[in-house]
């Protein structure tokens, strides 16, 4: 049985006047073009447009075909073949085969410093090339996610070049060689890189002739920039800054939803009575996550999905969602409803309008609210407004984000908090998550539920099964299944989706599509965008006047050290 | 005489080399007493999985005892190696100060010049009309601008001169191309692109020259050999600045190298501001990273700068006042 992830069709060249040199903003400078070691996100920007994976994932969760053109699953989920595709070159001019792919997993392999594709290659057992074309993935044991974290994560890398690099974890890499549609030219620290268009393109060489990332740290000078027509395109857009970008001319904002961005209410199922899951159910009814998305994000994200999807990943995210349990009740509605189950439970509302327990215990909380980004602590100050509601007493204590990191995951010892705000991102596979948050199945649990204490083991039956079932409309059917019982049983509480905000000026080139995710400008993008001015040279030029200016600061220069000199002469004399 | 000058190099040095022992210490203190570390600032993802971390630590040598990177890191900074850079992995951290110090040498000389001589100027007009209309101007423009933060005044002047009125670039050293025709385009460029960095760091520390210039000023106005000078009947330019300004000259040569280390504070501001290339830009990102041994090399560059600068200033003291002993 085979399964077959592609949706749309191959990207197409057509006639269309190319030239130009387009312009991105960076917030920061790359730390490194290693495939293998880089670690700040700009990096992967950069590399991801030189050089390509099996696939890539298209911002509702799709894969669309990239060096593979498709590929297939063994029944046991044990054996995955890739068919390449035919006449890709590394942009040095040597053909691209399937020996490149073997060599890039088994030199991940067999080193564990090259930190990228470890999560890709943890079950990979080995890798056979029967032909040029063709490459065959056995695991130790059954892994679905393994197309993604290896058809995704795994940036393919020229054997002929790396064969020849002694220690590839310590590689600067300053000329990296890649099958992408774009090439490395040059990189000036802290400043600029520029890459232009590779001609032998397999996909049809890009329309536009250069890309240049240039390093914009200051913010509001990002986005003047843009304004002002000195850059093409600008990520990384502070909410903020969205008010004086929207209805300019020429100027289109966009809001990019992470795949897989989740920004989450947890609390420590040891303290009781965290454990009792009507106590969840009724923080989450009290929980106003309209509020939130409202006046918090202020619109710009997506509302906290219980089942713990991103409801933009429409590939997997449950039909009903966002799912949450206050989700189309008036706010007396969900406060009665919290209350009512926190009724049943015997949990008496004191005179102080906090509840106790029948044992005495207050609830009375204290919750870690990181303070970098700067809305969780707002966020946390809704929370406890809420929960105020339903006569729970929670108090937000702000701290360094790595703080709560260190406090609520610890390297050793049980994990001792109440309540925390946190968000993490993930692969955009549905297993990224849900695997990682909440299996808890001794004796691997995993790090993240054992810091919660989380322990469900239908959940964990459902999560085994899903990893293991190669096809997608059943996988899909389980993912949905496990979207329900969070939902319902509830380990934290999703709060909210994170999403990006970008934006783009259309008078110099056109033809920028929403496709792609961590980021406006993927490859699979920026291959099709045409310059609308492809006579004009996009160079921003440097006005004469500088010249004037110059010469007569050098001018005035010359003319006192001149006095200077001829006063110091004159009173020796 | 000379001498007593080798004995007073003789104690310099001695000094010099106290500060210089602890300031290695504190350059690796310091950056590990800011809360967080540098593992979960690596990656975009603040939660790293325990092997991932492990693996990270062992990377950086951060698994090691704290005595033992320290022998390490005092080992190697004695032998001018400031070890790898954990945020631009795996290049060193010496590769990366000399990619950076050119651009903020070119910063801090050209407006330390400016604002040097403009300092001096001000301060003699405003000393000489002590009390004037000119003199309250001077004083109050300079207050305004010393005591404005200097953030604030370059994101000021951006706006107004590179967005509102378009003249200049709103960021980085040079234009976004793909290369240049000629030299004398890049030079263009570069000069086009650091105006109003320059313009800012300029305006940022003006002021405390000119204020002790015109204190100095106004002392030496008192002095009996001006008033011979005037009494002779020289011309006002050749009291003011030959007879009484030469002479005020004299805590300028201190104040600007003592100055140096709040100028290199001003310059991390005004890169982060103007996106522009330097140490002090560097610097901002090294700590939001906490690259150790990277702000370790650009703290020692800048301490070591200053310790050189003021020693210097010291021998050059004597040179100028011949009345100065030691």
């Amino acid at each position: 049985m085979t399964a077959n992830y592609f949706v749309g069709t191959p990207v197409k060249a057509q006639t269309v006047t190319s030239g130009g040199t387009l312009i991105l903003s960076q917030y920061f400078d790359i730390d490194s073009l290693n495939p293998f070691t880089m670690a700040a996100d700009p990096a992967f920007r950069v590399t991801e447009k030189i050089y390509e994976t099996l696939f890539t994932v298209l911002n509702n969760g799709t894969y669309y075909p990239d060096l593979a053109t498709s590929w297939s699953i063994s029944p046991d989920a044990m054996t995955y073949t890739f068919n390449l595709q035919h006449g890709v070159t590394w942009q040095d001019g040597q053909p691209f085969t399937s020996q490149d792919v073997k060599y890039t997993f088994e030199l991940a392999m067999s080193n564990s410093a090259l930190s990228n594709d470890q999560l890709a290659v943890s079950e990979l057992k080995g890798v056979d090339a029967p032909d040029n074309y063709t490459v065959v993935f056995h695991l130790n044991s059954p892994l679905v996610p393994f197309l993604m974290y290896g058809g995704y994560d795994v940036k393919i890398v020229p054997k002929h070049i790396w064969v020849n690099v002694s220690d590839p974890a310590k590689y600067i890499n300053d000329n990296p060689i890649g099958t992408g549609p774009f090439m490395f030219v040059s990189r000036t620290p802290g400043q600029q890189i520029v890459l232009k268009a590779y001609d032998n393109y397999w996909g049809g060489r890009p329309h536009v002739d250069g890309l240049i990332f240039k390093v914009y740290t200051n913010a509001d000078a990002r986005v003047l920039a843009l304004l002002k027509g000195e850059i093409d395109g600008a990520g990384s857009i502070p909410s903020t800054s969205i008010g004086s970008l929207i209805g300019q001319p020429n100027v289109t904002v966009i809001k990019t939803p992470g795949t897989n961005v989740n920004n989450w209410l947890g609390y420590n199922l040891r303290v009781y009575p965290f454990n009792i899951r009507q106590v969840r159910q009724a923080i989450d009814y009290a929980v106003d996550k309209n509020f939130i998305y409202n006046q918090i994000e202020m619109g710009i994200a997506m509302h906290g999905s219980d089942g713990d999807i991103t409801p933009a990943m429409t590939q997997w995210a449950d039909p009903n969602a966002p799912l949450w349990k206050g989700n189309g009740f008036s706010a007396d509605q969900r406060i009665a409803a919290g209350n009512a189950l926190l009724d049943e439970l015997g949990f008496k509302l004191g005179p102080d309008g906090v509840r106790a327990t029948p044992n005495g215990t207050r609830l009375e909380f204290e919750l870690l609210a990181p303070t970098s980004p700067s809305d969780y602590v707002r966020a946390g100050e809704a929370v406890a407004n809420d929960l105020a509601k339903i006569g729970m007493k929670i108090d937000v204590k702000p701290l360094e984000t790595d703080t709560v990191i260190n406090i609520v995951y610890p390297s050793a010892g049980i994990p001792n908090y109440q309540m925390y705000i946190m968000g993490s991102g993930y692969d955009p596979d549905p297993d990224a998550v849900l695997y990682l948050e909440f299996f808890s199945n001794p004796p691997v649990p995993s790090w993240t539920a054992d810091s919660e204490h989380y322990r469900n083991d239908t959940l964990n039956a459902l999560l085994l099964q899903e990893r293991q079932e190669p096809n997608i409309a059943k996988r899909q059917a389980l993912i949905y299944q496990i979207q329900e019982l969070l939902a319902d049983d509830l380990p934290y509480i999703p709060l909210f989706h994170r999403v990006g905000i970008a934006a783009y000026r259309t008078d110099k080139f056109i033809g920028w599509n929403e496709e792609g995710i961590y980021s406006q400008f993927t490859a699979l993008n920026l291959h099709l965008i045409t310059t609308t001015t492809p006579t004009a040279q996009v160079i921003t030029e440097t006005p004469s006047w500088v010249w004037a200016l110059s010469t007569v600061a050098l001018l005035a220069v010359i003319v006192s050290v001149g006095y200077a000199l001829n006063l110091r002469r004159k009173s020796k004399t | 005489m000379q001498v007593q000058m080798r004995e007073f190099i003789l104690k310099r040095s001695a000094f010099m080399l106290l500060t210089f022992t602890v300031v290695l210490c504190l350059n690796f203190i310091l950056p590990r007493v800011m809360p967080g570390d540098p593992i979960t600032h690596l990656m975009g993802d603040t939660r790293l999985p325990p092997p991932v971390r492990k693996s990270l630590i062992e990377r950086f040598g951060m698994d090691k005892p704290v005595w033992e990177q320290f022998a390490i890191y005092i080992a190697n900074t004695l032998r001018g190696d400031f070890g790898i850079s954990f945020s631009q992995y795996p290049k060193s951290v010496v590769t990366i100060l000399l990619e950076r110090l050119p651009w903020t040498l070119f910063l801090l000389t050209t407006s330390v010049t400016i604002s040097t001589v403009l300092g001096i100027y001000l301060g003699v007009i405003g000393a000489w009309k002590h009390g004037s209309k000119t003199d309250v101007g001077i004083q109050a423009s300079g207050l305004a601008l010393w005591s404005m933060p200097i953030f604030w005044l370059g994101m000021l002047l951006l706006y107004a001169l590179g967005y509102v009125l378009g003249l200049f670039p709103m960021g980085g050293a040079t234009s976004a191309v793909m290369s240049y025709p000629n030299t004398f385009e890049f030079i263009k460029d570069v000069l086009w692109h650091s105006a109003i960095p320059i313009l800012t760091l300029t305006l940022g520390s003006y002021a405390s020259n000119t204020l002790i210039m015109r204190g100095s000023m106004l002392e030496v106005l008192t002095e009996d050999y001006v008033l011979t000078a005037e009494a002779k009947g020289l011309g006002q330019n050749k009291v003011m600045w030959q007879h009484a300004g030469r002479n005020a000259m004299l805590p300028m040569v201190t104040v600007v190298a003592l100055n140096l280390a709040s100028v290199v504070g001003g310059a991390v501001f005004t890169e982060t501001v103007f996106s522009y290339p330097g140490v002090g830009l560097l610097i901002f990102n090294a700590i939001q990273s906490h690259d150790y041994p990277l702000l370790q090399g650009a703290f020692f560059v800048v301490a070591v700068t200053t310790i050189a600068a003021n020693f210097f200033a010291d021998l050059l003291y004597a040179r100028l006042d011949p009345r100065i002993k030691y």
